[in-house]
């Protein structure tokens, strides 16, 4: 089976280039976007990522390879999660790498169908590069660039899977597309590249990931995801992340939208050692709007590093963001955002609401946003609060005949309840179980 | 030259939507006027227009003239200069701005020499009048007010402005009986004075304490009907629709 | 209202305030300026019981750039302090304020708050907010709020309405913004500058 050496070097992604027999254009882009990851440095910011070694990670694996072999050979952990949330069988068996293979393919085959006939594109990245290269190299690079920051550089010097989507003008694509549906299911996939179009006028909901959680060898996941929104198009991205506690999940995700585009980021952050990722919307076209939903739980050993950026470039624009964050047991969550909007731009308004919950003495959380606003015709709103659960509900709960841990989740669920609600009510009610079991279950 | 204020072929629009569909009419000065009409049938609008108050998106056309002079194309502070005044229906609150310092600013850009002092006074005699609580001239106005105090201070403002044209958007909504005959006397007291009255009323509430010219109805934009005092009663009794096609 | 300070900041300076002793402050900086001025106040909360309330009324005109740093540091239990910061911005006035609130670990009844509103008056000016929170304890409370905006058009309508110009209108919706809740401050300011000047914001 093929894996590369240890260790990244020119070398190492010229043969992963080789070993896709990708066409020379994109061979050229990995080899340049490696040599801007050798010039970037590491964040100045943020939380502390002294523990890792790049040399001491796999930058390619084919997908079989994630296989444990044993799904009972999977940390207790794991497996005590999956009966508590009812994870069928099935699932088990896939989500824990056993198999790299959906095994409901009937159910793929028809979703490929109903697509095809509207003219919408779905496919791993790695299919798209070669089925339909003029589209991928039009677009790809052209909201996150290798140059934005160390881990774009690397992303796009070593890239792997991930889901190319092309939505043409005036479709709606009414059911949402889920990942796991692609074929090559390269569910563990450290460097996934997503790239979606949704042209003039269309409609499609993405829905990545899954609550649960993810056993992965691999410590390092450097995504990158770019999305553009064209006239009048409307696009939600729902991405509910829970990798294991030994990993780094490190993502660049932006989207530009364009004239009376609609751009809607869904961020579920649950597992993982150190997640550093702010989903960030350009708004570049008039009445362009952009809302960020971002729910986060720290717990023993993790760093939530989170929130969200929108760049106001454009007359009359509006942006919301809403990020709620959860800590225990010497969890740690931040959240870092940001709203600048351009000088001269009229009626542009943007809201922003943080809270945090901070559910014991030895949790942390910080929150850094940061509003840089130009001239007298905008607005701009921003509340953020930090507190403990109220007490007070709680009373008022267990005086209803509740008793106090099912009241505390009651009470947390209610804080998420506004992120929540945006998800698919599969994920809405897995999410709010997990949730429960996370509080209670250590 | 007769006094007067004609609005002629005038029309507000939102996008291609009339609120106010080509009205004309002209107020004698001193004289009294009712205007009445159901919910959406333009009549804030009509005299928010003539006030120069109207929010940015509405479009306006056609002409209004005060005592000969052309004002559809000035700016709200001048119009009030010139002795326009408006009561509004639904007042904005301004945190740190009291009516005090409202009527002191107005006194200046009229640039009527009255001495600071002899003006509060005024505004605290005026107010006490009104039944209006002293504590609340020096508060930000309409800031958390209740809605009988804000159409108080709003004629109030009147009183000390003694303007020609007084337009009292609903002035009646809202108050107590007391405060009705208050009002209702404070107007009569206008009319005494000279000012010509525009009040904008759903019903014979206020009108009771007033001598009346000429009664408005309006509906979907527009004046349809006209008469003097008995208009209002038969409003009343029969409700806006059998009016309307009589 | 008693334990008021009130100070007028002409120059750029550090300030760091310890608060000692206990019960209810008030602290008003004013601060009016047509150059550039960068402030660092930073105050340390001691002792237990104590209610501080904190003012920062700016107002920048000109060519101002007006830098303010600030930092509410609770390192004991059982404090409120609140900081306010409102600023008026006009001509290419610009302001970066930067505040932290801190609450140390294995405290308790801290509230911590802050609040920074802007007002600008013309389209040449600029804003950067940066209002940190830095929270290590879990039985207490923190919030912040910003804002940035204009003048409301209603408001602007209004006061047209009653004769009154722009220019002027503009001014006085200022004033009543920076002292509507501080009757201290308002009629401090129109004492020191005599009856004539009707608003210190002018």
């Amino acid at each position: 089976m093929y894996k590369t050496k240890k260790g990244i070097n020119a070398q190492v992604v010229a043969e992963i280039s080789a070993y896709k027999q990708e066409p020379q254009w994109m061979r050229k882009f990995r080899l340049s976007s490696f040599k801007l990851f050798l010039k970037k440095r590491m964040p100045s910011w943020g939380p502390s990522l002294e523990d890792l070694d790049f040399n001491d990670i796999f930058y390619y694996l084919k997908p079989t390879k994630h296989v444990v072999g044993d799904w009972k050979k999977l940390p207790k952990s794991i497996l005590d999660t999956y009966e508590k949330i009812g994870v069928p069988e099935m699932e088990k068996k896939f989500l824990s790498g056993v198999s790299a293979q959906y095994e409901s393919d009937v159910v793929y085959k028809s979703v490929q169908k109903t697509l095809t006939e509207k003219g919408v594109i779905f496919v791993d990245m790695d299919t798209a590069v070669q089925k339909y290269p003029d589209l991928v190299k039009k677009y790809i690079s052209s909201v996150v660039s290798p140059a934005d920051n160390k881990f774009a550089a690397l992303n796009s010097a070593v890239w792997s899977g991930g889901s190319f989507i092309y939505v043409p003008k005036n479709v709606h694509v009414d059911l949402p597309l889920q990942a796991y549906f692609r074929i090559n299911a390269e569910r563990l996939g450290q460097f996934e590249r997503t790239l979606i179009v949704a042209d003039e006028g269309s409609f499609l909901h993405y829905i990545e990931g899954c609550t649960a959680p993810i056993y992965s060898t691999r410590s390092l996941h450097s995504a990158v995801v770019e999305i553009i929104v064209k006239k009048g198009a409307r696009l939600r991205y729902s991405t509910v992340q829970n990798w294991s506690t030994n990993v780094y999940n490190l993502v660049t995700k932006r989207a530009r939208v364009e004239e009376s585009g609609v751009m809607e980021w869904v961020d579920g952050n649950l597992g993982s050692a150190v997640t550093m990722k702010y989903p960030s919307m350009y708004l570049v076209g008039a009445h362009g709007r952009g809302e960020i939903y971002s729910v986060a739980y720290a717990g023993k050993g993790q760093v939530q590093d989170v929130g969200g950026k929108v760049y106001h470039l454009a007359p009359d624009t509006s942006s919301r963001i809403i990020s709620k964050s959860i800590c225990e047991h010497g969890g740690r969550a931040s959240y870092r955002g940001i709203v600048r909007m351009k000088k001269g731009m009229k009626n542009v308004s943007s809201h922003v609401v943080c809270d945090a919950l901070l559910l014991d003495e030895k949790s942390r959380s910080d929150t850094y946003p940061t509003m840089d606003i130009s001239g007298n015709e905008c607005r701009m709103e921003h509340e953020a609060s930090v507190s403990r659960v109220n007490e007070e509900q709680l009373l008022y709960l267990m005086s209803r005949g509740i008793p106090r841990e099912e009241a505390i989740t009651l009470v947390i669920n209610g804080f998420i309840e506004p992120i929540v609600k945006e998800l698919p009510l599969e994920y809405a009610v897995e999410l709010n179980r997990l949730i429960g079991y996370q509080i209670h279950g250590h | 030259m007769k006094k007067t204020l004609v609005v002629k072929n005038l029309s507000v629009t939102l996008k291609d939507k009339h609120i106010v569909d080509d009205v004309s009419f002209s107020f004698v000065r001193g004289k009294t006027y009712v205007i009445m009409g159901p919910n959406g049938s333009g009549k804030s609008t009509f005299v928010k227009s003539i006030a120069g108050v109207l929010d940015e998106d509405l479009s306006v056309r056609g002409s209004i003239v005060l005592n000969g002079k052309h004002i559809e194309k000035i700016d709200a502070s001048e119009r009030a200069r010139s002795g326009i005044f408006l009561s509004f229906q639904s007042p904005v609150a301004i945190p740190g701005v009291s009516v005090i310092d409202i009527v002191r600013a107005s006194y200046d850009e009229k640039k009527k020499r009255i001495k600071k002092e002899d003006l509060t006074e005024e505004i605290i005699r005026q107010a006490n009048v009104l039944g209006i609580q002293k504590e609340l001239l020096y508060r930000g106005i309409h800031d958390g007010f209740s809605g009988g105090e804000r159409k108080k201070i709003e004629i109030l403002e009147a009183f000390i402005l003694k303007p020609t044209y007084a337009f009292l958007d609903e002035v009646d909504t809202g108050l107590d009986v007391d405060a009705l005959r208050i009002i209702g006397k404070s107007i009569k007291e206008l009319q005494r004075m000279g000012t010509t009255v525009v009040c904008i009323t759903h019903s014979n509430r206020i009108i009771k304490y007033l001598l009346v010219d000429h009664v408005l109805l309006f509906s979907h934009g527009k004046i349809v009907k006209q008469g003097d005092k008995r208009l209002v009663g038969q409003i009343e009794k029969n409700g806006y629709d059998k009016i309307e096609n009589v | 209202m008693e334990n008021t300070v009130i100070t007028t900041l002409t120059s750029s300076q550090v300030l760091h305030i310890s608060v000692n002793t206990p019960g209810e402050k008030t602290f008003i900086y004013w601060v009016q300026t047509v150059s550039d001025i960068t402030l660092d106040v930073s105050f340390d909360f001691k002792y237990p019981d104590t209610h501080a309330n904190i003012y920062f009324l700016i107002h920048a005109k000109k060519n101002a750039r007006v830098t303010l740093s600030t930092r509410q540091n609770h390192v004991t239990s059982k404090i409120t302090s609140s900081v306010f910061v409102r600023s008026v911005l006009d001509d290419y006035g610009m302001l970066f304020f930067h505040g932290v609130v801190f609450i140390d670990k294995g405290l308790h009844d801290v509230v911590g708050n802050q609040r920074s509103d802007v007002l600008t008056l013309s389209s040449q000016t600029s804003v950067m907010v940066k209002p940190y929170l830095e929270i290590c304890s879990h039985d207490v409370k923190s919030s912040h709020a910003t804002t940035v905006g204009t003048i409301p058009n209603e408001i602007l309508l209004y006061m047209k309405s009653r004769g009154i110009f722009e220019r002027v209108a503009k001014n006085m919706y200022a004033k009543g913004f920076l002292t509507h809740d501080l009757p201290v401050i308002a009629d401090k300011l129109l004492s020191t500058k005599g009856e004539k000047k009707e608003c210190m914001v002018e």
